[in-house]
């Protein structure tokens, strides 16, 4: 009974520490594997966001084409109209045109700012606070757009009330 | 027999829309072609200088939704 009880600790002295650095090592996989699964979640929002990004610089990109063409479209008015008639003055309708230009101008600038910070937002070591910081940008961005857009409303409502006939439309 | 497979098409049915619900929450099922007739529209413009083509362009310039995809994006964050 007694060499039975010296056995059993002897036994137990040479694989308790096995059994227990197999604890361990189970207890170290298992937390590899939950950062694993974390890091694979993080990979998922990044991707996510990262098209969620590009949907919104494409549609900006758009949007600055657009109002380029009308910027041109209403300097070949202009052109014509200076053309047409010596006499009618165009410069009411040219500051505002001028006034879309700088806004426009200065829009760009911002969405190439903007479009960097907005990748870097996944990769911040404060993720939340650049986000905060991009959608500032984004404002000022959105209401210098606004701004080129009410100028060459103005611009062309300036032409407008020029009130050259039919004839010098062409 | 008829009551387990119940219980399985239930659970089936359970994961379907948990999985439908998830999509339709995160904006994923949005259709890339949806975004493509957008900025389409937005890209089209006519050639025209006369003020009428001007003014009707100008009129469809929309910039009420250029964020549109930042709630989305802090979604991701939070």
């Amino acid at each position: 009974m007694k060499s039975l009880l010296i056995a059993g600790i002897f036994l137990s002295l040479v694989f308790a520490p096995n059994v227990f650095a197999q604890g361990v090592g189970v207890r170290v996989q298992r937390e590899e594997k939950r950062e694993e699964r974390k890091i694979k979640i993080t990979a998922a929002k990044r991707e996510r966001i990262m098209s969620f990004s590009n949907k919104m610089t494409i549609r900006l990109d758009a949007v600055v084409e657009r109002l380029q063409k009308l910027i041109d479209r209403i300097d070949a008015r202009i052109a014509k109209i200076d053309a047409s008639d010596t006499d009618i003055s165009t410069k009411l309708a040219k500051d505002a045109v001028t006034e879309a230009k700088t806004n426009l101008a200065s829009a760009k600038e911002e969405i190439t700012i903007f479009k960097a910070s907005l990748t870097s937002i996944p990769e911040a070591d404060d993720a939340k606070m650049a986000f905060k910081e991009t959608k500032v940008s984004l404002d000022s961005i959105k209401n210098k757009l606004k701004a080129v857009h009410s100028a060459l409303v103005k611009s062309i409502g300036e032409i407008k009330g020029l009130r050259i006939g039919a004839t010098n439309e062409k | 027999m008829k009551s387990k497979l119940v219980i399985s098409l239930l659970a089936i049915l359970v994961i379907v829309l948990a999985v439908f619900g998830y999509l339709m929450s995160s904006k994923e099922l949005v259709s890339p072609k949806t975004f493509e007739r957008e900025i389409t529209k937005v890209e089209t413009v006519s050639e025209l200088d006369t003020v009428e083509d001007i003014e009707k362009d100008l009129t469809e310039t929309d910039l009420t939704n250029l964020d549109a995809e930042l709630d989305q994006i802090e979604a991701q964050i939070n």
